[in-house]
């Protein structure tokens, strides 16, 4: 049986460090960096400064003159809104394929960290924490699918077996049969690449947030309930989209209501409907 | 040239119904689909007589939630999104003592807290569902819900069939 570290000592297997983002996060925590910086950062991947500015120049935010210069397109959307979206595809890129092992299409991996990527960011705004750090969790939560995707083979197959026999959630059904889930090696993957605790630690206990630290524990806490939201309005596909457990105290750890909760559900919603006609259009 | 296809079926125009949508028609080339139907519930409808018949897919049980949303989307939730779909229907002239209905989806996660039914949204989602149907003495053929799969809805209106598909395979129904 293969072990997380086996795993993370074979670059061939691992996707590409995605260095720009948390270079990204800590220019717009801190507030040391300046356009400038970012532009730099940026430029050395000329598809991902294309497809920036495709955006900013889509229907979306608006704008009658298009802009063909980042350092523009900076100005005009601001830092966040930029982060988000190199996030979106940056992200595309890492889990934008067929997953076959939990019987996911190209994109639709993508969809569902999209989507969780959306309900952190709300959740964060409701609950008073920094949404770029939230959106960040959502972008990457399911990192490790794609590993496990490539490493393990027809193996993975007595991982359902599991889930219909037993009827428990996928996050115990890896843990039986692999010795570990995906969460974790998708922990292990965010600490390898160096992102900050707060984001890898509460992707690694998001199916179980209990045993997250304090610093880390309320992200995991909204990551837990984000995978539901997700399943919840219908951007969970795959054969484990349902496979999940919530606990009970989710509700207690967050401060929330159960109408506020749904009135949360709504607003997702909302936001992946303005968001995916223009990721279409803009061709992310 | 028994077996071979109908004209039609090489013109069938697919019409995808949303999260929180609804569409009828009588257009007997068009086939109705909806995606991802987890814990949301999908109420499909066909009138055998006239070939007409729709899907609405809705996602929360109760439109008191949000008015102002429940008026611009009332298809989002069970109560006011079949009133619209019953209207619709209407329209186009469809008799509900003949017209059969079917519902599918109402997932729910796979909880060893079986006290824990906020989160079984999918549950309460089919309660609300069939009580609003049964406001309208709706005739409910045949039900796919629960369970802990995503599914997806195909309805051809030319022959008032539905293939209800999941990630373990796909089953066909009969309005007729």
């Amino acid at each position: 049986m293969i072990t997380i570290q086996e795993i993370l000592a074979d670059d061939k297997q691992l996707p590409p460090s995605p260095q720009i983002l948390p270079k990204l996060l800590t220019i717009l925590q801190g507030g040391e960096g300046t356009s400038w910086e970012i532009v730099e950062l940026a430029r050395v991947d000329q598809a991902l400064t294309a497809q920036v500015l495709a955006w900013s120049n889509s229907a979306f935010y608006g704008f009658s003159e298009p802009c063909d210069d980042l350092e523009t397109a900076i100005s005009r959307i601001g830092l966040r809104e930029l982060y988000k979206l190199v996030g979106m595809i940056i992200s595309k890129r890492l889990v934008g394929s067929k997953v076959a092992c939990y019987v996911l299409d190209e994109g639709q991996l993508w969809e569902n960290s999209i989507a969780c990527a959306f309900c952190m960011e709300i959740l964060a705004t409701k609950l008073g924490e920094n949404p770029s750090e939230c959106y960040t969790i959502g972008l990457l939560h399911a990192i490790g699918k794609t590993v496990i995707n490539q490493c393990v083979d027809k193996e993975y197959d007595n991982v359902f077996a599991l889930i219909d026999e037993k009827m428990i959630p996928l996050n115990q059904a890896e843990q039986e049969v692999l010795g570990f889930n995906h969460a974790q090696l998708s922990q292990a993957l965010l600490e390898k690449w160096k992102f900050p605790q707060v984001i890898s630690e509460a992707v690694g206990f998001q199916y179980d947030p209990r045993g997250a630290s304090p610093k880390c524990s309320k992200f995991a806490w909204m990551m837990h309930l984000a995978n539901w939201i997700a399943a919840g309005i219908g951007h969970n596909p795959g054969r484990d989209s349902w496979a999940l457990d919530v606990l009970p105290e989710t509700f207690e750890k967050l401060s929330l209501s159960e109408t506020l909760l749904h009135s949360i559900l709504l607003d997702v919603h909302e936001k992946i409907d303005s968001v995916k006609s223009q990721l279409v259009s803009a061709r992310v | 040239m028994g077996g071979s296809p109908k004209t039609s079926n090489f013109y069938a125009q697919r019409i995808v119904v949303g999260v929180g949508d609804m569409t009828t028609s009588n257009n007997t080339s068009v086939v109705l689909s909806t995606y991802a139907l987890g814990s949301c519930v999908g109420v499909v409808a066909y009138d055998s007589i006239n070939s007409v018949g729709g899907i609405l897919h809705f996602m929360l049980p109760d439109s008191r939630l949000s008015v102002e949303k429940a008026k611009k989307q009332p298809s989002m939730f069970a109560d006011t999104g079949v009133k619209v779909f019953m209207d619709s229907l209407a329209e186009l002239g469809v008799d509900l003592q003949r017209t059969n209905f079917f519902i599918a989806g109402g997932a729910s996660v796979i909880s060893q807290n079986t006290e824990n039914n906020v989160f079984k949204i999918g549950e309460r989602n089919v309660v609300a569902a069939k009580a609003a149907l049964a406001d309208y003495q709706a005739r409910i053929l045949d039900e796919d819900i629960g369970g802990f799969n995503n599914r997806t809805l195909h309805l051809i209106l030319e022959t008032g069939v539905i293939e209800v598909k999941t990630p373990s395979g796909t089953k066909i129904i009969s309005l007729q």
